[in-house]
């Protein structure tokens, strides 16, 4: 998939939607990665990273529910 | 002082986890204490009964996670000897170990406080997604809403 050169993750997600619509409703789930380090939506991309989709992370085995982004446990 | 932090172990396998094996990984003369948390795969899910678990993991981003879980736990608590974190994927059964944290250090209160720092951020930062298995059905965990 091809985005704009020095486009942000937000111009990527914007260009991902747009082949798959049914995404759009994971959006407030979803978390961005480039290699090894989460991402804000602004961050811009180079020419040769590799830009991760996540659904919100569940490892381990003991909490009730995952960590959603509203920092409840 | 972190002479012996190459020694530090942070993987995610798909083989069983043993508690035995990873304490044999942060053996250290100069330990006073060793503590391991094992999280299990527990039976239930809000009173609905879980037949099983799957896991799956960004295997490289989730070692380097735990790798800066464990160059955190360094610059906090210096009494820290060695530190182990073991995150195992694929599909395990009620009372099984998914994952395995071990650390030890000079005294207990340190050991304590690091493991417990470890699998609290685990569950925040490192990228490990579960599907729990129902009898009627299944659901990756997350993507209910929160």
């Amino acid at each position: 998939m091809d985005v704009p050169e020095g486009g942000t993750v937000e111009s990527a997600w914007k260009a991902i939607i747009a082949r798959h619509p049914d995404l759009a409703r994971y959006r407030p789930y979803t978390l961005f990665a480039v290699g090894h380090d989460y991402v804000e939506p602004d961050h811009r991309l180079g020419p040769d990273d590799e830009l991760c989709l996540f659904p919100p992370v569940s490892g381990g085995s003991a909490s009730r529910r995952p960590f959603c982004g509203r920092g409840e446990r | 002082m972190i002479e012996n932090s190459s020694a530090d172990i942070f993987a995610v396998v798909d083989q069983p986890l043993s508690p035995d094996e990873i304490a044999a990984r942060v053996d250290d003369p100069g330990a006073g204490g060793v503590v391991i948390f094992s999280g299990v795969v527990r039976n239930q899910t809000d009173g609905r009964p879980v037949k099983f678990l799957e896991y799956e993991a960004h295997n490289p981003m989730a070692e380097a996670k735990m790798r800066e879980i464990g160059v955190a736990i360094r610059a906090r608590w210096s009494g820290v000897r060695r530190v182990a974190m073991l995150h195992r994927v694929g599909r395990l059964e009620i009372g099984e170990a998914s994952v395995l944290i071990a650390v030890s250090a000079a005294h207990r209160g340190d050991a304590f406080e690091a493991c417990r720092y470890a699998i609290d951020t685990l569950k925040r930062t490192v990228p490990v997604w579960k599907k729990e298995h129902f009898e009627d059905g299944e659901v990756w965990v997350g993507l209910q809403g929160g």
